[in-house]
């Protein structure tokens, strides 16, 4: 029975059912939700609007809508608000919240945050520092640095202005408050107007974060290479902040749209392939090298850099100018999105902004699987496994892409630390790390549905510990891509003897390490962490965020062991196999660990509560 | 002069007009190609199961999304123009109002960003009609779902308009707030504003002159309310087959 204003219906007869149309498509259940509704509907010759006054008007104080609003709108041909005295009220309001806000701060915790972001700071320069050493470097090497110094440089700026684009192609680098999209955006102001500001203050704090750390690495140099220490922090501050510029200019210019967005895409890929291309030592110059010269100018110096340091600032000011033209679509969907970001940063939430990441991205489930359905048979007998490849092919094609690429990037690390860069391993460990966080996708869905998780007739930590195994066969499967490269690089026995028994230590521990990062809470929501003093929290939060990866890491430690052994003479394939052991069994532990850890929390809990 | 007066240039009597307007998420369709016009002055209703497309139809219209393909026009101008949003007015189905400003200030800025001075009687007139007297100096990111949903109406009523726009208006408003509401949108339409409502409200529906059913983004009737419930009722004999 469904009660309407001031009509009571009490339609029982499906006089009004849904109509065969609406029938043919869409979930059941809405249609059926929409049918029960419909069964209410009043009679079929309903009042008009505007012919009746159903809602008992003549007891409430009228308000003369048209009135109000007949002098605004009175000239049809031309747009009767003054563009001056919205932007006024605008600029007014947009005051009196920054007082309010203003008016509203702690102070104490402010310059608690500003103390402790500095000392962060300091700590990270004094052990950089500490890292780069300061012993001169020797003529060879400083000839290197300079040939391929700004080749390197140019490569990061390469990164970072396809970084800006991409940020572009979804309406950042703003990131606007979702009351301004209704009320400013879609009022009769100029957009150009409403943007601007924001718009100033982030290609400004992006500068200025550009020019700093540009000032930091150029200090570092200085360490190490000839020259004044002044002139190294300034040309590295320039460098620094004409990356910024170029990328922040670069993705304001995408998101106003002016200009077709896969051209400005290409563009930025093209500059980056070719500075990838001059590190690989097969072009020797590309053009963002000449923006990475300025970084070495106290090496050698020459004027031309600077055309891209007008170019930036140039495509800065031109983003600033067209900014208006920004999508309202893309922005209303980032603004909501990069505020459940900033929040699930702040938490050191992995797992919650890898998730926002995804849809800032517009990287959604594909609506139909790539596989055909397992039969019904295996699906009863293994429903978790079942569930997960149906996940897997649903997975979009950016996605399948990215872990590709991860595994392949993965393997020529390998390759490089094989042939001597040991270092490459850490690298190597951390993409093997970002692709298990994809693949293991259907487990951490398992671990956002509690309520779910909790309806199954089966102890959570047993579902979740199935939920590990596909995600291992897929990790083996992007790991023998990655083989079959460095096969096809360097067809040897070894290689491939070597090769697969990292695969399979690599695809547990990668597996392994993601599901801490996923199972586990929040860094800062943890238990007890609220009652723990800083000096026992910050430790612990930075141990729990590098445990994960570092897990994955060492699951490409037999590579090491094996090149050590090779160097020394000895077969290389016994002591992979030996260090393979005690990385399968550490994986196994975790995959224990995800299975019992309810059980030893609550076991814990209970002690605990027994000790008070 | 009524601010329903308003009319576009080339056809004085068309305030939305749309052209093959289809919206596609990923690979999934969310509206079919649609065309559609609304001539000043009506009151439409749009009706549909959840996932039907009217509040994609509408957001379209609203500016606030972008159509994969077709021409949406609102006054005979791009929904996104100027002078498209000085008439249009857009209540969507969850209140998007800023943490830090109070009702009152809400629509004094509101009114302001449209021309207004910020201390029209018709603020007053609304708070107290909407039932937020006691509560116009609160906060609205302190109120209930149905406080906010008052306090987004008076902002979007407070303005000048004469094309309507509202999205599931009545979720989470009591009685008393859902009649208050239902007479605003009335007294927007006699004003002849034009009105265009997103409900599953089977009172509402009943009070349009203009009745479009939505199924899986397809519009599947477009016709005078009778016309709606003859058509429902005629499908009733091919759905129970």
């Amino acid at each position: 029975m469904l009660q309407s204003t001031g009509i009571v219906n009490t339609r029982e007869d499906s006089r009004f059912h849904i109509s065969a149309h609406l029938c043919a498509g869409g979930t059941d259940s809405a249609r059926a939700a929409w049918r029960s509704i419909l069964k209410g509907l009043p009679d079929p010759t309903p009042p008009d609007i505007s012919d009746t006054d159903p809602l008992g008007t003549d007891s409430s104080p009228s308000v003369d809508l048209n009135e109000a609003a007949s002098a605004a709108l009175a000239d049809d041909a031309q747009n009767s608000v003054d563009q001056q005295t919205s932007a006024a009220a605008m600029d007014e309001m947009r005051s009196a919240r920054r007082r309010r806000r203003i008016g509203d701060v702690a102070w104490g915790d402010l310059a608690y945050r500003v103390y402790t972001t500095a000392l962060a700071c300091l700590v990270f320069a004094v052990f950089a520092s500490g890292w780069v050493g300061d012993s001169e470097l020797s003529a060879a090497s400083q000839t290197s640095a300079q040939k391929f110094g700004p080749v390197w440089a140019g490569l990061f700026a390469g990164l970072v202005l396809l970084l800006g684009v991409r940020s572009g192609t979804r309406a950042g680098p703003i990131a606007l408050e979702s009351a301004d999209v209704y009320h400013l955006l879609l009022a009769p102001i100029s957009r150009s107007r409403v943007l601007r500001r924001p718009a100033v203050g982030v290609v400004g704090y992006g500068v200025a974060t550009g020019m700093a750390v540009g000032a930091l690495v150029g200090s570092l140099c200085s360490q190490r290479l000839p020259g004044n220490t002044f002139e190294w922090m300034l040309s590295g501050a320039l460098f620094g902040g004409a990356a910024a510029a170029l990328s922040l200019g670069a993705a304001l210019i995408t998101a106003s749209r002016r200009v077709p967005r896969p051209w400005i895409e290409l563009l930025a890929w093209a500059l980056l392939i070719a500075s990838v291309v001059a590190v690989a030592g097969y072009s020797p110059f590309a053009p963002l090298t000449l923006l990475g010269q300025i970084l070495f100018w106290p090496l050698s110096f020459s004027l031309l850099p600077l055309v891209l340091v007008a170019l930036a600032m140039i495509l800065a000011v031109v983003g600033l100018r067209i900014v208006g033209g920004l999508s309202i679509e893309l922005a209303q969907r980032r603004t909501r999105l990069v505020g459940q970001l900033r929040f699930a940063v702040t938490q050191q939430d992995l797992r919650s902004v890898l998730l926002l990441r995804k849809q800032l991205a517009s990287e959604r489930p594909r609506n139909k699987s790539r596989f055909a359905r397992l039969p019904i048979r295996f699906g009863g007998r293994f429903p978790v496994f079942t569930r997960d490849v149906q996940s897997f092919g649903r997975w979009p094609a950016v996605r399948v892409l990215r872990v590709t690429v991860l595994g392949l990037g993965a393997a020529l690390c390998l390759y490089g630390a094989w042939s001597g860069t040991t270092p490459l391993v850490l690298l190597a460990g951390l993409c093997t790390y970002v692709a298990g966080l994809d693949v293991i996708e259907p487990l951490a869905q398992e671990v956002d549905h509690p309520m779910m998780l909790a309806s199954y007739p089966e102890p959570a930590g047993v579902i979740l510990q199935r939920h590990l195994v596909a995600p291992v066969f897929v990790m083996v499967l992007v790991g023998s891509e990655g083989l079959l490269l460095v096969w096809l690089l360097h067809p040897s026995v070894n290689i491939i003897a070597i090769g697969a028994i990292t695969v399979i230590t690599a695809a547990t521990t990668a597996v392994a390490g993601a599901s801490i990062s996923v199972v586990s809470e929040a860094v800062l929501d943890a238990g007890d962490a609220a009652m723990m003093p800083p000096e026992v929290t910050g430790p612990r939060v930075v141990i729990r965020t590098l445990w994960p990866p570092l897990v994955a890491v060492i699951g490409v430690t037999p590579i090491l062991v094996a090149q050590r052994a090779m160097r020394l003479g000895n077969d290389p394939i016994p002591p992979a196999l030996t260090l393979a052991i005690p990385i399968l069994v550490l994986a196994g532990i975790v995959f224990m660990w995800v299975k019992y850890r309810e059980d030893l929390h609550r076991t814990m809990g209970e002690a605990m509560g027994a000790k008070t | 002069m009524s601010r329903s007066a308003s009319s576009d240039a080339k056809n004085p009597k068309e305030v939305v007009r749309l052209i093959g307007v289809a919206k596609e998420y990923g690979d999934v369709g969310a509206l079919a190609p649609v065309d559609l016009s609304v001539m000043a002055g009506e009151a439409i209703v749009l009706v549909g199961h959840n996932g039907s497309g009217k509040s994609t139809l509408l957001s379209i219209i609203a500016g606030m999304l972008e159509p994969s393909e077709g021409t949406v026009l609102v006054h005979g101008q791009p929904p996104d123009s100027v002078y498209a949003r000085e008439r249009r007015s857009w209540l969507p189905d969850t209140p998007v109002l800023y943490d830090d400003l109070s009702v009152r200030e809400h629509m004094e800025y509101t009114i302001r960003m449209h021309g207004g001075q910020g201390d029209e009687p018709i603020i007053d007139d609304l708070i107290k009609r909407l039932g937020l007297a006691d509560r116009e100096d609160d906060l609205p990111s302190q109120f209930s779902r149905g406080l906010r949903q008052k306090a987004a109406a008076a902002v979007a009523l407070v303005r000048p308009f004469t094309l309507l726009l509202v999205d599931e208006p009545f979720v989470g408003l009591d009685v008393a707030g859902r009649e208050a509401l239902l007479g605003l949108l009335e007294e927007a339409r006699r004003g002849g504003a034009t009105v265009l409502v997103a409900t599953h409200d089977p009172a509402v529906i009943s009070r349009f002159k203009r009745g479009l059913v939505l199924d899986d983004g397809h519009v599947v009737h477009d016709g005078t309310a009778e016309s709606l419930h003859a058509y429902l009722s005629a499908d009733v004999t091919h759905g129970e087959t």
